[in-house]
C-alpha cells in the first residue's frame, strides 16, 4: 500500500472515465449485434421455443391442434429401447468421420497453403467434392462401393483383403458413409483452415526462425496456437453437424427414395436425427408426431450442449485468443 | 514488409529446392487426382452414351456424346429462369450473412456488453436443435407473415445473419491482434470506423472463406427450397435436377449433365476468388 | 436489470409461442354447400409430383379443362405431397395444403384416415358418373370399409415381364406367353438358359463360370429391395407380407411368402442367373435390361419410355407375369386425384378433379387409365411405339383374382416395411445371408405383431 492519495484519486477518475466509455461501447455493441438478435428472435427463436413447447404435447401434424400431455414424451425417452442403438450409430460415425475430417482438412490446408505455382489449382480440385450436388454424390458413391467393379473393393482386394459389401453390410455401412462425408467436406474444412493460416503474422514465424526454431517447432508453437480458435470452431461445429447426420444416410441407404426406409442395412445407419424424422413424419405409433420428435430433438440438443460446454471448458487449455477479457479470465482461472 | 504469413519468395532456387518442388507437384498431382476421381466420374457420366453409363473403363468416355446436355435443356426449358432464381438467393443470402454476422461476431469478440454470454450460448443452441424439429413452427411463422410460396422465407432470415456465421466471425476476430484497434481509437476513430476501415479488411480471408462456403451451400441446398418454392417459375437448380428422377428410375446422363453445369460456375468463381484471397492478404498486410 | 431484460425477452418468446399454438388450431373447414358454385370464377391450386415428363403429361391432359371451364384458373405447383405423405403433413400443419393433389395407393388411406382428403362419395353420386365407369378392381380397392371414396383414380401401373426377343431367339427359346400362361418354374429355367458366361456357356451347362457372366437372365426390383419387385412373386406363391381383408394380418412367415422369397434368392445366388443387390448397386438392373445385357425383367409401363429414350432399337416385348403355385398374380399401384378436406374452393376443385379422372383421363404420368375404355383406346393400348403384348400384359392382369394393390386400408405398411419391420429380413434374404425360411420364421410373433399392436 505505497500508493499516494493523489495516485489513488487519478486512478478513480480514470476508472470513472473508462466506466462511461464502456457504457458507450456496450451501447455500440448492441447496435452491432442488433440484426443478428432480431433475426434470431424473429426467425429462429420463436420456432425454437415453440419446438420446446411442442415436446410437452402430442401432435401428429394433421390433427387440428396439439394436445398437452405434460412430461409424457420426456418419460417415453427413458423407455424407448431404440435410442441407445441410434446414439451408438451416431457415435460410430463421429469416431471415423469427424476425426478424419479435422485431420485431413488441416493436412490439405497445409499442403496447399504455400503460394506456389499450381497451388490454386490443387485447392480448387480439393474443393470440388464440396461443390458437387448431393444427387451426384449418392449416385457416384453407390457405384464406387459396388463390389463387382467398384474401385474401393478393387483397392481392398489389391492389398489382399476379402472385400466386404460396404453399404450393403451392417458392419461396414456406417464407416462407408463416414468416408463419403469426409470426402465431401475436406474442401470445406480446408477453406476455413487456409483463412486461419493467412491470419498468422509472418513476423512471428520469422522471429521464431531467428530464435532457432525448426519447421515443426514453428508449426507447433506459433502456427497451431494462432489458428487454434479456428480449429476450435471447426471441432465444435463439425461435432454438432455429426450428431445431426441425416442427408448422406438417406442418399446412400434408402431402399425407396426417402427417409422412411433409410437407415439400413439392419438399422446399422439409423442416426438419432433420422429416427427423429421417422417419428415425426413416418411412424404412426401412439407416441409418434411432432411432440415426441421435439423431445428427441431437445434431448439431442442437450447432449450436444453438454459436449460443447466441455469443449469450451477444455478450450481454455489449448485455444489462444488475443483478447484481454479471455486472457484475464484465464489468468484468474490459473491463479 | 508484409506482416501476414506467406513464405518469402524463393530468392534463388537451389538444386535441393528444385527437387523438393518436383516431388511436391508429383505427390500432389497423384493425390489430388485420386481424391477427385469420384467427381470426375460424375462429370464423365454426363458425356457417356447410355450403353456405357456404368462401365468401369469409361473414365474417359468413348465414344463421347452430348445427347444428355441436349436432353437436359429439352426436359427443363426453364433452366435459365432457375439459374437466375438460384443466383438471387445465393447472392443476397451470402451478402446478408456476411454483413450481419460479421458485425455480430465482431461485437461478440471485442465488446463487453450485458448478455454477451447468453447471446453466444443461444447462437450455439440454435445450431444444436436439428432443423426438422423447428421446421413446422418456422413454416407457421412464415405463413403468418404471408411469405409462403415465395423466396422470402429463404432469403430474409439470411439478411439478419446466421448463428453459424456469427460464431465463425467471433472466432476469427479473436485471432486478430488488438493493437490495431487500440491505435485507431487513439487516433480518434469510433468503433464503426475501426470496424469498417481496419478490422473488416483485415478479416478479408475470413469473409472470402465464409462467403464461399455460404454461397456453395445456398447454391446446392434442396430441402428448404423444395418446401417453400412450390411454383415451377420460382424453382432453383437443385429442384430442377431432382425432377429428372422418377420414383424407381432416373435419367443418369441428364442428371450428371445438370450437376456438371450447376457446379461449373462455382468452380470458376473459386478459381477467380483464389487470386483475390492471395491479393487481399498482401494488400491488407499493414505495411509497417 | 440484466435479469429483467432477460425475463422480458422470455416473455416475448412465450407470447410468440401462444400465437403459434393458436395459429396451428386453424380455421374450421368451409363447407361445400356454402361455397361458390362452379360457374363462379375461382382459382384452384393443384400440386403435382413426378419427373419432368410426368408433370408435362398432366398439364397437357388438363388443356381441355381450361377450354371447357374458362372461369376456373389452375395454379400449378410442384411438391412431394402425394408421393411422400410427410410432405402433405408439413403442408397441412402449415395450413398451406393445395386444393387438389395426386395421392398414391401407398398413402391414400392414411390421408383419408387423417381427414386430409375430402370424402367425395356424394359428389360423385351427384355428378352422374357411376363407379362402374372405373376399372372395378381399382375403384373397389379404393372404397373404404364403410363405402366411402376419397378420390378418383388417375390411373394405375401393373407389373409385367419385359423380355429381350433377340436373346430368346438366340437361345432357341419360344417367347413367354403374353397372357401369362407359363409358370415361375419356366421362368427360372429360361433365366438360367439365358445367363451366359464369357465363353458363351449358359448357367445350366457344366463348366459354367459364375465369376465371368456376360449376360444375365432376369432382374427383379426385389434386389432393391422394394415392394413392387417382390409383391407380385409372393402373391403368385400364395403369400405376402400382410394378408387379410384389411391388410393388417402378418403373413410374412407363411409358406407362400417364404417360397416366393426363396425363389428370388435361388435365382440370384443358386443359379447365378438374376441381378443381385451388389450388381444392382453397380448399375440399376432395369438399365442393364434396357441396354440389352439382361434378358428379362419384371417392371411397369415406364420401361417402355426408358427404351424409347435410351435404346430405341431394342427388340423387346412384354408378357403378363407367370403363374405361381397359387395362380397368376401381379401388383397394381394407383395414382389418385384427391382434394383437400379444407379447400375453400371445393366446387371448383371437384370440377377439376372429376374432369381429370373422366373426360381428361388417359396419358397422365404414363399410367393405364382406369376410366371406362379409355385404356383400350388411342390414349394407351393403341399408343405409338407400344409393344405387341401390351393389352394382355397390362390390362387383363388387373382382373386376376390374386392381383394385389398396395393400398393400405389399415395404415400399417410404412411401419411394417421399415427397418423396424420386415426390411432387415428381406435384406438378409436378397444378400444371401440367410435362407428365406431362416430369415422369416417366427418374424410375425417376434417383430411384426408387436409392431402392428403399437400402431394406433
Amino acid at each position: 500500500m505505497s500508493s499516494t492519495p493523489g495516485r489513488t484519486h487519478s486512478g478513480r477518475a480514470a476508472s470513472r472515465r473508462s466506466a462511461s466509455l464502456s457504457t458507450r461501447r456496450s451501447r455500440t455493441a448492441l447496435l452491432f449485434v442488433l440484426p443478428q438478435v432480431v433475426g434470431l428472435i424473429a426467425f429462429t427463436g420463436v420456432p425454437l421455443v415453440a419446438s420446446l413447447g411442442y415436446s410437452f404435447t402430442h401432435w401428429d401434424l394433421v390433427a387440428p391442434a396439439p394436445t398437452f400431455v405434460g412430461l409424457d414424451n420426456w418419460a417415453h425417452l427413458l423407455s424407448d429401447d431404440r435410442i441407445p442403438a441410434v446414439l451408438w450409430n451416431t457415435v460410430r460415425f463421429i469416431l471415423v468421420g469427424t476425426t478424419s475430417l479435422l485431420v485431413f482438412s488441416l493436412i490439405a490446408a497445409l499442403l496447399t497453403f504455400t503460394p506456389r505455382r499450381g497451388v490454386a489449382l490443387y485447392r480448387a480440385a480439393l474443393f470440388l467434392p464440396y461443390v458437387l450436388s448431393q444427387i451426384a454424390v449418392g449416385v457416384v458413391w453407390r457405384w464406387m462401393f459396388n463390389t463387382n467393379s467398384g474401385p474401393i473393393a478393387g483397392i481392398w482386394e489389391f492389398f489382399g483383403g476379402d472385400s466386404p459389401d460396404w453399404l450393403l453390410d451392417p458392419a461396414t455401412a456406417m464407416p462407408s458413409i463416414a468416408l463419403v462425408t469426409t470426402w465431401q467436406t475436406i474442401g470445406y474444412g480446408m477453406t476455413l483452415y487456409v483463412s486461419a493460416l493467412q491470419g498468422v503474422p509472418a513476423s512471428l514465424l520469422e522471429a521464431a526462425t531467428i530464435d532457432g526454431a525448426n519447421r515443426w517447432q514453428r508449426f507447433r508453437h506459433v502456427t497451431v496456437p494462432m489458428i487454434s480458435p479456428t480449429v476450435f470452431f471447426l471441432t465444435v461445429t463439425s461435432l454438432i453437424g455429426a450428431f445431426q447426420l441425416f442427408d448422406p444416410v438417406v442418399a446412400m441407404t434408402s431402399a425407396s427414395a426417402g427417409p422412411a426406409t433409410a437407415g439400413g442395412p439392419s438399422n446399422s445407419t439409423r442416426t438419432i436425427v433420422l429416427y427423429m424424422y421417422n417419428q415425426m413424419f413416418n411412424y404412426s405409433e401412439r407416441i409418434s408426431g411432432l411432440g415426441y420428435a421435439a423431445a428427441l430433438a431437445w434431448m439431442l440438443a442437450l447432449i450436444i450442449f453438454l459436449i460443447t460446454a466441455a469443449q469450451f471448458a477444455l478450450s481454455r487449455r489449448w485455444v489462444h485468443y488475443d483478447d484481454p477479457v479471455v486472457r484475464a479470465s484465464r489468468k484468474r482461472a490459473r491463479a | 514488409m508484409s506482416a501476414i504469413a506467406g513464405p518469402r519468395p524463393w530468392s534463388r532456387a537451389s538444386g535441393r529446392e528444385r527437387l523438393g518442388t518436383v516431388s511436391y507437384h508429383g505427390l500432389m498431382t497423384a493425390m489430388v487426382l485420386a481424391y477427385i476421381f469420384p467427381a470426375l466420374w460424375a462429370v464423365s457420366m454426363s458425356f457417356r452414351t447410355d450403353e456405357n453409363m456404368f462401365a468401369a473403363d469409361q473414365l474417359i468416355p468413348h465414344p463421347v456424346t452430348l445427347q444428355h446436355y441436349a436432353r437436359l435443356f429439352e426436359a427443363l426449358p426453364g433452366l435459365g429462369q432457375y439459374f437466375l432464381n438460384t443466383v438471387v438467393i445465393a447472392v443476397l443470402g451470402t451478402a446478408g450473412t456476411l454483413l450481419s454476422s460479421s458485425l455480430a461476431g465482431y461485437a461478440l469478440a471485442r465488446f463487453q456488453f450485458p448478455g454477451r454470454g447468453v447471446l453466444l450460448a443461444t447462437l450455439l443452441l440454435t445450431l444444436m436443435v436439428p432443423v426438422h424439429a423447428t421446421l413446422i413452427p418456422q413454416y407457421v411463422v412464415f405463413r403468418e407473415l404471408g411469405w409462403l410460396n415465395s423466396a422470402l422465407p429463404i432469403i430474409v432470415p439470411l439478411l439478419f445473419g446466421t448463428p453459424f456465421a456469427s460464431f465463425f466471425f467471433r472466432q476469427y476476430f479473436l485471432t486478430l491482434p488488438r493493437e490495431l484497434e487500440d491505435a485507431a481509437a487513439i487516433d480518434g476513430a469510433g468503433p464503426w470506423r475501426a470496424f469498417f476501415r481496419i478490422m473488416a479488411p483485415l478479416a478479408g480471408p475470413a469473409y472470402l472463406a465464409l462467403g464461399l462456403l455460404t454461397f456453395v451451400s445456398l447454391w446446392n441446398s434442396f430441402f428448404i427450397n423444395s418446401i417453400y418454392l412450390a411454383k415451377q417459375s420460382s424453382w432453383v437448380l437443385t429442384q430442377a435436377l431432382q425432377s429428372l428422377i422418377g420414383r424407381y428410375t432416373a435419367q443418369y446422363g441428364a442428371i450428371m449433365a445438370g450437376v456438371t453445369l450447376v457446379s461449373l460456375p462455382i468452380l470458376i468463381g473459386y478459381l477467380v476468388f483464389q487470386r483475390w484471397i492471395v491479393r487481399g492478404v498482401s494488400m491488407t498486410g499493414l505495411a509497417n | 436489470m440484466g435479469l429483467r431484460r432477460k425475463s422480458l425477452r422470455i416473455a416475448g418468446l412465450l407470447g410468440g409461442l401462444s400465437l403459434l399454438v393458436s395459429a396451428c388450431t386453424g380455421a374450421p373447414a368451409p363447407s361445400v354447400s356454402g361455397g361458390p358454385s362452379a360457374a363462379q370464377p375461382a382459382t384452384v391450386r393443384v400440386m403435382l409430383w413426378g419427373n419432368d415428363a410426368d408433370v408435362t403429361s398432366i398439364k397437357d391432359a388438363a388443356a381441355g379443362f381450361t377450354t371447357a371451364h374458362p372461369e376456373i384458373t389452375i395454379e400449378w405447383e410442384t411438391g412431394d405431397c402425394g408421393v411422400d405423405y410427410a410432405a402433405c403433413k408439413t403442408l397441412v400443419a402449415g395450413g398451406n395444403l393445395p386444393d387438389v393433389f395426386v395421392m398414391g395407393s401407398w398413402n391414400y388411406f392414411e390421408a383419408a384416415r387423417d381427414g386430409v382428403t375430402a370424402d367425395i362419395t356424394d359428389l360423385l353420386a351427384r355428378s352422374g358418373t357411376p363407379t362402374s365407369d372405373f376399372t372395378s378392381t381399382i375403384i373397389k380397392g379404393m372404397t373404404s370399409a364403410d363405402g366411402k371414396l376419397y378420390g378418383l383414380p388417375m390411373g394405375y401401373n401393373i407389373q409385367s415381364l419385359f423380355y429381350n426377343k433377340a436373346m430368346f431367339d438366340k437361345a432357341g427359346l419360344s417367347y413367354p406367353a403374353a397372357d401369362g400362361s407359363y409358370t415361375y418354374d419356366d421362368l427360372r429355367q429360361w433365366s438360367a438358359k439365358l445367363t451366359l458366361d464369357k465363353a458363351g456357356r449358359n448357367a445350366t451347362e457344366p463348366g459354367f463360370d459364375a465369376k465371368s457372366i456376360k449376360q444375365y437372365g432376369y432382374f427383379n426390383f426385389a434386389a432393391g429391395p422394394i415392394e413392387p419387385g417382390y409383391a407380385p412373386v409372393l402373391a403368385a406363391f400364395g403369400g405376402g407380407i400382410l394378408g387379410g381383408e384389411a391388410r393388417n394380418q402378418c403373413t410374412a412367415d407363411a409358406s407362400g411368402t417364404i417360397d416366393g422369397f426363396q425363389w428370388l434368392q435361388d435365382l440370384m445366388w443358386k443359379d447365378h442367373s438374376a441381378i443381385t443387390p451388389q450388381l444392382h448397386q453397380e448399375e440399376p438392373g432395369y438399365a442393364r435390361w434396357v441396354r440389352g445385357q439382361v434378358a428379362m425383367q419384371q417392371g411397369s409401363h415406364e420401361q417402355v419410355l426408358n427404351v424409347q429414350q435410351q435404346n430405341p432399337t431394342l427388340a423387346y416385348d412384354m408378357a403378363a407375369l407367370p403363374k405361381g403355385p397359387a395362380g397368376n398374380a401381379t401388383l397394381a399401384q394407383i395414382h389418385i386425384w384427391a382434394m383437400a378436406q379444407k379447400s375453400e374452393v371445393k366446387d371448383a376443385a371437384w370440377t377439376f378433379l372429376h374432369y381429370m379422372a373422366t373426360d381428361g383421363a388417359g396419358k397422365q404420368m404414363g399410367l393405364i387409365p382406369a376410366y371406362k375404355d379409355v385404356a383400350s383406346g388411342p390414349a394407351f393400348a393403341q399408343g405409338k411405339g407400344e409393344p405387341a403384348g401390351l393389352v394382355e400384359a397390362q390390362l387383363t392382369p388387373a382382373t386376376w383374382p390374386l392381383t394385389v394393390t398396395n393400398l393400405d386400408p389399415s395404415v400399417v405398411w410404412s411401419a411394417v416395411s421399415s427397418q423396424d419391420g420386415v426390411l432387415p429380413a428381406i435384406e438378409d434374404i436378397v444378400m444371401n445371408r440367410k435362407t428365406a425360411s431362416e430369415a422369416l420364421s417366427g418374424i410375425c410373433a417376434q417383430r411384426i405383431d408387436p409392431l402392428l399392436k403399437s400402431v394406433k
